[in-house]
Parts: structure tokens; C-alpha cells; sequence
């Protein structure tokens, strides 16, 4: 379900369809409804963070003038902190599945953000533009198990009683 | 996301009781007409451990490659990688993903078991492969150089590779991912697997056409 769209869908328009959401409330597990835009906010992150990398690309073998590329981060990095508090103000998620996803998804991203720092330092990149690439990587490892395990756990109906319960 | 969990040889995808059992809106729904038996599908690891020894042995092979200079082996890695990836966007972009929209919905629940965990193990590696061993093979080449005649290609190039990134990372695999979530249900959610299939193949045929500038692009540098 999309954050926009209504997830108990009346099964005289959907007979097909498992209800998504128990239509009486309290009646047991449903999918959540109105969640915030984490894997738009995160698909931007990552957008920010190509566009740096294809930025200082283009001056290769030179350094890159490193404004624009500092700028891109620190803006991604404010986008990462936006989706860390969207995230941590969710009740109603399924957070188990949510960060079972996440970490095995993170172990894939680091071996992938891994093995292009190692090409990085392989091809004598140093000090600051080094710097520069190793936090773009870090956003990356860090933005993409974000996206997967969100888009993942949103489709999971929780039991919104039982998440309450658990979060006093 | 590594499933171990052990499944019957065949789930039975049943239409929760209360509701008739039908095709959702894409067709990809849990059900079948009224009095139909229950749908199957086959059991399925959401990650295919069986593949992984695999996927180690491509990605120590490119280190190696990368570490030593390996000009051929480097060739080979991206050469091989970025025809399989291109390839197989292509492929399903505009051949798997208009057949699947015509197949039955058994048809399609049981194609897309089988076939979206491979592709999980498949593409991010074949990525790895041509994005790791191209940019190497661009340094020793001399076409990463700005000073280079087509420099402006090469950019072009990284932007086009860029946006597909995007796509792919922020809309297709993820996609790829909670549908195999969604399969593994007792009860599946036939519009969340229909919505997430759509988003699926439209992605990947942007990524296709994505693809299609990419051969006249490396086709242009080669030449």
C-alpha cells in the first residue's frame, strides 16, 4: 500500500483482495496507513549522492573542486537525519521485519561500498577527496538497506494494540 | 532478507475466508473464480543461498583483476557483465514484462517465485562486475583522462550509469524484494504484488532504454 492510497479497500470494490486493514480498529493485525514518504526522501539521498560522484568523476584524473560535492553531502546528510526522525516517530510499524531486512541488506551494501573504497585507495586517491568519496559511500551503504527494508515493512500488517503495547 | 526457513514443497495460497476469491486489479490476485481450488506456488528462498559461493567467486576474481592490472581479465569483467546486464534489462523490460501481463495469474505467481530471487542474485552482481572492472579499465585506457578526445562521452556515460542507479536501487529492487516478502505470506496480498510487479517491469524498462544509451555510447567510445 502507498502511503496515499487507502488500504482497507471495501471487499464489495475488492472481493478478491485480502483486506489489507481490519476495518473495525483494535480487531487485530493491519497493514499501516499514512506512512511518511522515507523511500522517496531516501531515493533523493541517493540521487544526491550519484550526482556527487558523477561530479567529481568528470575532473578525473584531477581533484575536483570540492564545494559542490560537500554541499550534495551535507545535503543528503540532512535528508538522511529527516528520514531518521520520520522513522523514529512511526508506532504502528512493523520494525522486526524492518531492521531484520535492513541489516542483511546493509551487509550487501558494505560489501559493494567496500570494494569501491578499496578501488578508490587502490587508485592513490588521498586526503580530502578521499574523505569526500568514504562519506558519500557511507551515505550509500547506509540509504539503500533503508529503501529495501521500508518498502519491505510497509506492506506487513501489524497489530496495532501489541506495537503500543510494546513502545510503553 | 536470507530466508532459511524451512516450506512445504508447495504452499497453498488460499482466499482468506470471507471473501470471494478473485483476480485484484492486476490480475496477480490470491484467487481464482468461486470454486476453484486454491492456488499454489512453489517454495521458494527469498535469497538463493546456493548462489552465493557463486557471486563470491565473480567478486574475489575482480579484486584480483582490479590488483593486478589484469588488462584482459578486466576486458572480460566488463565486457561479459555489461552484455549480461544490458541484455537481460532489454529482455525483461520489453519481452518478460508484456508476457507476464498477459499470463494467467497461477501462471505469473509461479514465474515470479522462481524468477525474481535469482534476479536478486543475478543483477547486483553483474552491476559490481561492469561498473568495478569499466572504471578500472577506463583509468589504465586513458579514457577517464578529461584531456581525452570523448571525454564528453565518458560523462555522459557516468550520468546515464547514475540514473540507473537510481532507478534500479531506489525503485527495482526494492520492489523485486517485497514481493518475494509478499509471496512468502500464508496470504499473499494480490494488489500489493500486482503494484509492486507494475513498478518492477516499468523500472526495468526504463532501465532498458537507459541501456539502449548505453551501447551507443561504449559502441561510440570503442570505435
Amino acid at each position: 500500500m502507498t502511503a496515499d492510497a487507502p488500504a482497507n479497500a471495501p471487499a464489495d470494490v475488492d472481493p478478491g483482495i485480502r483486506p489489507a486493514v481490519t476495518p473495525e480498529a483494535g480487531s487485530g493485525p493491519e497493514v499501516p496507513t499514512g506512512l511518511p514518504p522515507v523511500t522517496e526522501i531516501a531515493t533523493v539521498t541517493l540521487a544526491l549522492i550519484v550526482v556527487g560522484g558523477i561530479y567529481m568523476s568528470a575532473y578525473l584524473p584531477r581533484h575536483s573542486p570540492l564545494g559542490v560535492p560537500f554541499g550534495l553531502l551535507g545535503a543528503a546528510a540532512v535528508l538522511i537525519v529527516t528520514n531518521l526522525v520520520l522513522l523514529v516517530r512511526l508506532r504502528v510499524f512493523a520494525w522486526g521485519l524492518f531492521f531484520r531486512v535492513w541489516r542483511w541488506a546493509l551487509l550487501a551494501y558494505c560489501v559493494v561500498a567496500g570494494m569501491l573504497e578499496y578501488v578508490f585507495v587502490y587508485d592513490g586517491t588521498r586526503g580530502k577527496m578521499l574523505l569526500v568519496l568514504s562519506l558519500m559511500l557511507a551515505v550509500f551503504a547506509l540509504t539503500v538497506p533503508t529503501i529495501i527494508a521500508f518498502t519491505v515493512a510497509r506492506f506487513q500488517a501489524v497489530d496495532p494494540e501489541a506495537t503500543r503495547a510494546e513502545s510503553r | 532478507m536470507v530466508d532459511t526457513t524451512t516450506v512445504q514443497e508447495v504452499q497453498e495460497v488460499t482466499a482468506p475466508s470471507g471473501t470471494t476469491p478473485r483476480a485484484g486489479p492486476e490480475g496477480v490476485g490470491p484467487g481464482g473464480p468461486p470454486g476453484t481450488p486454491p492456488l499454489t506456488r512453489p517454495a521458494f528462498q527469498i535469497v538463493p543461498l546456493r548462489a552465493l559461493p557463486f557471486v563470491a567467486i565473480v567478486l574475489i576474481g575482480l579484486v584480483v583483476s582490479i590488483a593486478g592490472n589484469w588488462l584482459w581479465a578486466l576486458d572480460f569483467y566488463h565486457v561479459v557483465g555489461g552484455g549480461l546486464w544490458t541484455g537481460i534489462d532489454l529482455f525483461v523490460g520489453f519481452v518478460i514484462g508484456p508476457i507476464l501481463g498477459r499470463l494467467s495469474i497461477p501462471a505469473r505467481i509461479e514465474f515470479t517465485t522462481r524468477f525474481m530471487p535469482k534476479m536478486l542474485v543475478i543483477m547486483p552482481t553483474l552491476v559490481t562486475m561492469t561498473l568495478g572492472a569499466g572504471f578500472q579499465l577506463a583509468r589504465h585506457l586513458g579514457t577517464l583522462d578529461s584531456a581525452y578526445p570523448h571525454h564528453a562521452w565518458v560523462v555522459v556515460s557516468f550520468v546515464v550509469v547514475g540514473i540507473m542507479t537510481v532507478v534500479a536501487l531506489g525503485i527495482l529492487e526494492p520492489a523485486n524484494i517485497a514481493v518475494l516478502f509478499e509471496l512468502k505470506k500464508p496470504q499473499p496480498d494480490g494488489e500489493v504484488i500486482g503494484r509492486l510487479m507494475k513498478r518492477f517491469v516499468y523500472s526495468a524498462g526504463i532501465t532498458g532504454a537507459m541501456q539502449v544509451a548505453t551501447l551507443i555510447i561504449m559502441t561510440r567510445l570503442a570505435t
